[in-house]
């Protein structure tokens, strides 16, 4: 494996963010952050102490005696 | 006395929390692929424009494999099965589910065997940049732009040296020697203690941790400085985060006319969420039988997405440009995070301290990553054959350790681990084409479907199952026939000592075109140039003048993948003795243990009759 690195020798052009590229990005954070934040949101808002009661067949009675 | 004397289900791990599960899987997908390869793939195939294929591959292929995942590992659990290929023949009794068993337990453990190396060398880097290790590698170099060719340079040999690409067994020599089985200790330690007390601790420390450290990087990266760039000409070019945001982010959109940008789209997708071979599997079968698997999964995405969309696109490549110029601002994901990111906190004020952090965050997703790759195979030594947890996992780190050892000596050229990291991609999509056939053809999506909805915090929307039966097999189907296409020809020469040697010869010449034209000519325009001096393949006697004085590097390139090609061959013929070996270790298991516990979960729980 070899990286080839190639510094340029005409001179450089300026880049900046154009406004289509400051749309995409921005719309992507917002979905990204908007999807992340409902979910976490719904999974936060439901924890409860009644996430940790167990049901009878979680219960190990430790009696294996047969 | 026994609550129910004459059934014998063993006592089965459960997660501890919600979250706890969503961070594990979150953990799972998040790894070297959110923050290294997904600004690669964007930067290299549209920028913005990325965005569309992605997020397309991400409605149609991401998510719906997810949740048919999820909902079959968690219907697989009430089996008393952990296991992929337990929980595969749970739902289908039928030959072709220990193939695809078998491959679902292939996949996580030939990725851990050059998986365990990468993480060594993030580790290795983390403790280089906070001993001071990698800034002595820059010593006498200037912080300015035009020292950049040469900060890169020394950066790729430091590279080179940590992990001895530069023949087979140099990695003998490197730190590496004892940094690989400082990650398996830490790796099978963890898993040693467990889900819950072990990959759930962790990765609920772990996930945390990793996201503020990248956040706080993230911000460093934002607020840098410009850089004033001196051109050859005199002239001087101001380059500014803004720049480097432009650079990843400005849309070409005529880039969405080319497959190979929607292809790549679909690629990161399937790869970034760590989908369809066999993790998730295990890890939803450790879930109650009303646990929410809607929900939790698409938590679990939506963290991966946060990862790599506002933490792997905000950081990397704007830094790159901001520091390194378009130029080296660009490249494949080891380039970028091994030879571009060092080189980058030498220019960054408290590089030091960042370029720890960074490391030491990539460690991080690399440990939560590779722990979620072991978790199958050790289910499966314990449903399939009875061993308890020390010994699955005495008998785990010696598979792993003959593995991995022959990917770590034949390090030159990275061989072994390139080979092996295709052929693991490979087998991904046709394990996760199997699962959403399962899942579509076998369970029935609709059935599927409200299976998945069982304590779901919301349903799934009512037109899934025929995205499930049919988009999303299509569009895998796709995937795979492109990929191969594509990928595999230059895998398949790479094998052959003689058409090895006539790649890496004409390869040589390529780059010197391509680097003599870079300046004047378009990537389309070089490409004719190439096809012209070159001819369509082999390389042209007598050789055109503009690469004559290549002829000793291209010999020698010819030489070195002559050398390499039987490594290749190897992993190969290594891949496919281990499908042959897990699929009759499968039906062994199969026959003896697994039918028997699904007997006994049919009888302890009567729902299960209807599955």
């Amino acid at each position: 494996m070899s990286f080839h690195y190639v510094l340029g020798q005409a001179a450089e052009e300026t880049v900046r963010l154009e406004p289509g590229g400051a749309i995409v990005m921005t719309a992507s954070i917002l979905l990204v952050v908007l999807l992340a934040g409902f979910c976490m949101y719904r999974v936060l808002r439901e924890r409860s102490p009644a996430e940790h009661h167990h049901v009878p067949s979680d219960i190990d009675t430790q009696d294996q005696s047969t | 006395m026994s609550i129910v004397p004459e059934l014998d289900m063993p006592k089965k791990e459960k997660w501890g929390s919600k979250m706890g599960v969503i961070l594990a899987v979150a953990g799972s997908a998040v790894g070297l692929g959110n923050f290294l390869r997904f600004p690669s793939q964007a930067a290299n195939n549209g920028g913005g424009a990325f965005m569309l294929p992605y997020l397309i591959s991400f409605l149609v292929l991401g998510i719906p494999i997810c949740w048919c995942e999820w909902t079959m590992g968690r219907l697989g659990g009430r089996f008393g099965q952990n296991n992929g290929p337990g929980i595969l023949f749970a739902l289908w009794q039928r030959g072709p589910s220990k193939v695809l068993g078998g491959v679902t337990l292939l996949v996580p453990v030939a990725v851990y065997f050059y998986y365990v190396i990468v993480e060594a060398w993030c580790l290795d880097y983390a403790i280089a940049f906070l001993s001071g290790g990698i800034a002595e590698q820059f010593d006498g170099l200037s912080r300015s732009a035009d020292s950049a060719g040469e900060v890169i340079s020394r950066s790729g040999e430091y590279f080179g040296t940590v992990v001895g690409s530069g023949d087979h067994g140099d990695s003998l020599e490197s730190r590496l020697i004892w940094l690989v089985p400082a990650c398996f200790v830490i790796n099978f330690f963890i898993i040693y203690r467990g889900v819950t007390k072990g990959i759930e601790i962790f990765c609920k420390f772990a996930m945390p941790l990793l996201i503020g450290c990248a956040c706080i990087i993230l911000v460093r990266a934002l607020t840098l400085p410009d850089v004033v760039v001196v051109n050859p000409n005199g002239s001087e070019t101001v380059r500014s985060v803004s720049g480097g945001l432009g650079f990843m982010w400005n849309p070409q959109w005529e880039k969405l006319s080319d497959p190979s940008v929607w292809l790549a789209a679909a690629g990161q997708i399937f790869f970034t969420m760590s989908v369809g071979f066999g993790l998730i599997l295990c890890y939803a079968s450790y879930l109650r039988k009303n646990d929410d698997v809607v929900l939790t999964s698409l938590t679990a995405s939506s963290t991966n997405e946060f990862c790599e969309v506002i933490l792997g696109g905000l950081i990397i490549i704007p830094c790159a440009f901001l520091f390194l110029g378009a130029e080296n601002a660009k490249g494949g994901t080891f380039g970028l995070g091994f030879v571009t990111m060092p080189a980058i906190m030498h220019f960054m004020p408290g590089g030091q301290l960042f370029g720890g952090m960074w490391f030491g965050l990539l460690f991080l997703a690399a440990v939560t990553s590779t722990l979620s790759m072991l978790q199958p195979t050790i289910a499966f030594i314990e449903d399939g054959f009875g061993l308890g947890r020390a010994a699955s996992v005495a008998v785990l780190v010696v598979v792993t350790f003959i593995g991995a050892a022959p990917v770590f000596y034949f390090s030159g050229g990275l061989t072994a681990l390139d080979h092996t990291d295709f052929w693991c991609n490979f087998l991904m999509i046709v394990a996760a084409l199997g699962q959403v056939l399962v899942f579509g053809w076998i369970i029935g999506a609709a059935r599927g479907v409200r299976e998945a909805n069982r304590g779901a915090d919301f349903a799934l929307p009512r037109f899934m199952p025929f995205v499930i039966r049919y988009v999303t097999p299509t569009f895998l189907i796709i995937v795979l026939v492109m990929w191969f296409v594509e990928e595999s020809p230059d895998k398949l020469r790479g094998m052959i000592p003689q058409t090895a040697g006539n790649m890496a010869e004409r390869g040589v010449y390529e780059d010197a075109i391509r680097g003599h034209f870079a300046d004047t000519l378009t990537e389309d325009e070089i490409d004719v140039r190439v096809a012209e001096l070159l001819g369509e393949k082999g390389v042209p006697e007598p050789l055109p003048q503009i690469v004559a004085s290549y002829s000793e590097d291209a010999k020698a390139a010819r030489e070195t993948a002559r050398k390499y090609a039987p490594v290749a061959l190897g992993v190969f013929a290594g891949v496919l003795f281990m499908v042959a070996l897990l699929i009759v270790l499968t039906h062994i298991a199969c026959r003896v243990r697994i039918s028997k516990a699904l007997e006994t979960a049919r009888q302890v729980d009567r729902d299960l009759e209807l599955v």
